[in-house]
């Protein structure tokens, strides 16, 4: 790899990308807890109205995505790659052990084991909230870090 | 002309074909077996409203591990092929 002079090292960074007007920024700023507990609601109560993980964890992204079209690229900087690359294994392996509850009761891998409660409360539908939940979890992160990854991609670096 | 008659043939196979398997339902037994099971039995066996969810989450749980698997590939094959600008992302910093 070719050395770079340390002074231009110094000074390189990701050019600043035009942010959107004053009305859009706020807009979405406003908009914030709305549209995540919008994706929050679609995940949790998948197992009682249409929606569930995939759909859920889609909407909490499209939020990430507003933000970043009305900041630029910079707001997506607080985000680490490294904490979404975990909790997206996190997701995996939960499932993985959801579906293991099973077996540890003496059926097969991914029956409903643990299934309770009143039909139509909350807390009901067994593991199927506990999946819709981690699937969330998943698909948000993953597709998050997809989307940071892509974008990085499309950076000019000044040096 | 050649090809008209190709389609012609191919219109008539298919009129055939529907004529002789794609009969409708009766109309006291509109949905199948395996439908019919799964809107009697799901409130009583999954505990849950959503018969759709408890498909993808309970009935066919299998199945979704396999969805849930391509995006995991996904993530994966992307921050394989896109390790340079990870790295890049890392060394630019935070601001």
């Amino acid at each position: 790899m070719q050395q770079l002079p340390r002074r231009r090292v110094m000074r390189r960074q990701i050019e600043r990308q035009a942010e959107m007007t004053i009305i859009v920024r706020t807009l979405v700023r406003g908009l914030l807890p709305v549209l995540l507990i919008f994706g929050v609601y679609i995940v949790t109560f998948g197992h009682l109205t249409p929606g569930g993980g995939f759909q859920g964890g889609m909407i909490i992204v499209g939020t990430v995505m507003s933000f970043y079209l009305a900041y630029g690229y910079n707001i997506m900087r607080r985000f680490h790659e490294e904490d979404l690359d975990l909790t997206e294994h996190i997701g995996a392996l939960a499932y993985l052990f959801t579906g293991l509850l099973g077996v540890f009761f003496g059926t097969l891998f991914l029956t409903n084991v643990i299934r309770g409660g009143t039909p139509g409360s909350l807390l009901s539908g067994g593991i199927i909230l506990v999946l819709n939940f981690v699937v969330g979890l998943k698909v948000a992160s993953g597709t998050l870090l997809v989307l940071l990854i892509l974008l990085e991609s499309l950076q000019k670096v000044v040096i | 002309m050649q090809r008209i008659l190709l389609l012609l043939t191919l219109f008539l196979l298919a009129v055939a074909l529907l004529l002789a398997f794609g009969e409708a339902r009766p109309a006291n037994q509109p949905l199948g077996k395996i439908a019919q099971l799964y809107n009697e039995q799901t409130v009583a066996e999954t505990t849950s409203t959503n018969v759709v969810a408890a498909i993808n989450f309970d009935w066919r749980a299998y199945d979704t591990i396999g969805e849930a698997s391509i995006l995991l590939t996904a993530v994966t094959g992307v921050t394989a092929l896109m390790r340079r600008y990870i790295e890049r992302r890392r060394e630019t910093g935070i601001t």
